[in-house]
């Protein structure tokens, strides 16, 4: 899929941002979308669930507050 | 890109059934293979109306724990989505609002499948255009039961 998108940079940045993406042989949209990818991955939490044994760990917290959670509504009155 | 819906989203984290098994089977093998989710902000909307009141803080701290960690991007409800959307009112008369705002958006957005345990939202993406594939399959027939009756269950 391929959209436009646009925002504003001034030129001193445009060009420092175009010879990067050239000296790492890429355009300037694909240097953009992987650099903010990058700093996307930097997030602890998508980190945390980047890895098969992380999702693992945090669907069996998940589970088991489901299972106290129904434990606790089945001791109410 | 895979648009994963409230009804998946909701089970992942919800009670022990045949709906939170598949949903986190998803997720998982969608980890393995690398394919780049996405949600909408609708979505997440609907999931926070339909939490349990007393569960809703533990719940909504997951859920919003799974979307950071694992939606590629969350997408904003934008004017065009909502005027797209009114257009399939009449093709799509069965689909709830929310529905049909998510259908736009995921047409708007070029989407090649859309995961859901919504049996009227799979049976509008499957009916409408560009063959938008949905998820099939046994395992996800008793999923969207079950995660029907929890919605059920849970005022």
């Amino acid at each position: 899929m391929r959209e436009r998108v646009q925002f504003l940079v001034d030129p001193a940045a445009k060009d420092r941002y175009q010879r990067v993406a050239l000296a790492e042989r890429r355009t300037l949209s694909e240097w953009l979308r992987r650099a903010a990818d990058a700093a996307a991955d930097q997030d602890p939490e998508r980190r945390e669930l980047a890895s098969r044994s992380g999702l693992e760990a945090f669907f069996g917290h998940c589970d088991e507050f489901a299972e106290r959670y129904a434990a606790w509504k089945d001791r109410r009155p | 890109m895979i648009f994963v819906d409230a009804s998946v989203l909701e089970s992942a984290i919800g009670p022990a059934g045949t709906a939170r098994e598949e949903a986190q089977k998803f997720f998982l093998q969608s980890l393995d293979r690398g394919v780049p989710l996405v949600t909408s902000a609708v979505t997440l909307l609907e999931i926070a109306t339909a939490l349990e009141s007393s569960a809703k803080s533990a719940r909504s701290d997951f859920l919003m724990k799974l979307v950071r960690g694992r939606m590629h991007e969350v997408w904003s409800l934008e004017a065009e989505d909502v005027y797209h959307s009114q257009g399939l009112r009449f093709r799509f008369p069965d689909l709830h609002e929310s529905g049909l705002v998510k259908l736009a958006a995921c047409w708007r957005r070029g989407v090649e499948e859309i995961y859901t345990y919504d049996g009227i939202l799979r049976h509008a993406a499957s009916a409408g255009r560009r063959g938008t594939r949905v998820s099939g399959g046994d395992r996800a027939r008793l999923a969207q039961q079950a995660w029907r009756e929890m919605r059920n269950r849970d005022p």
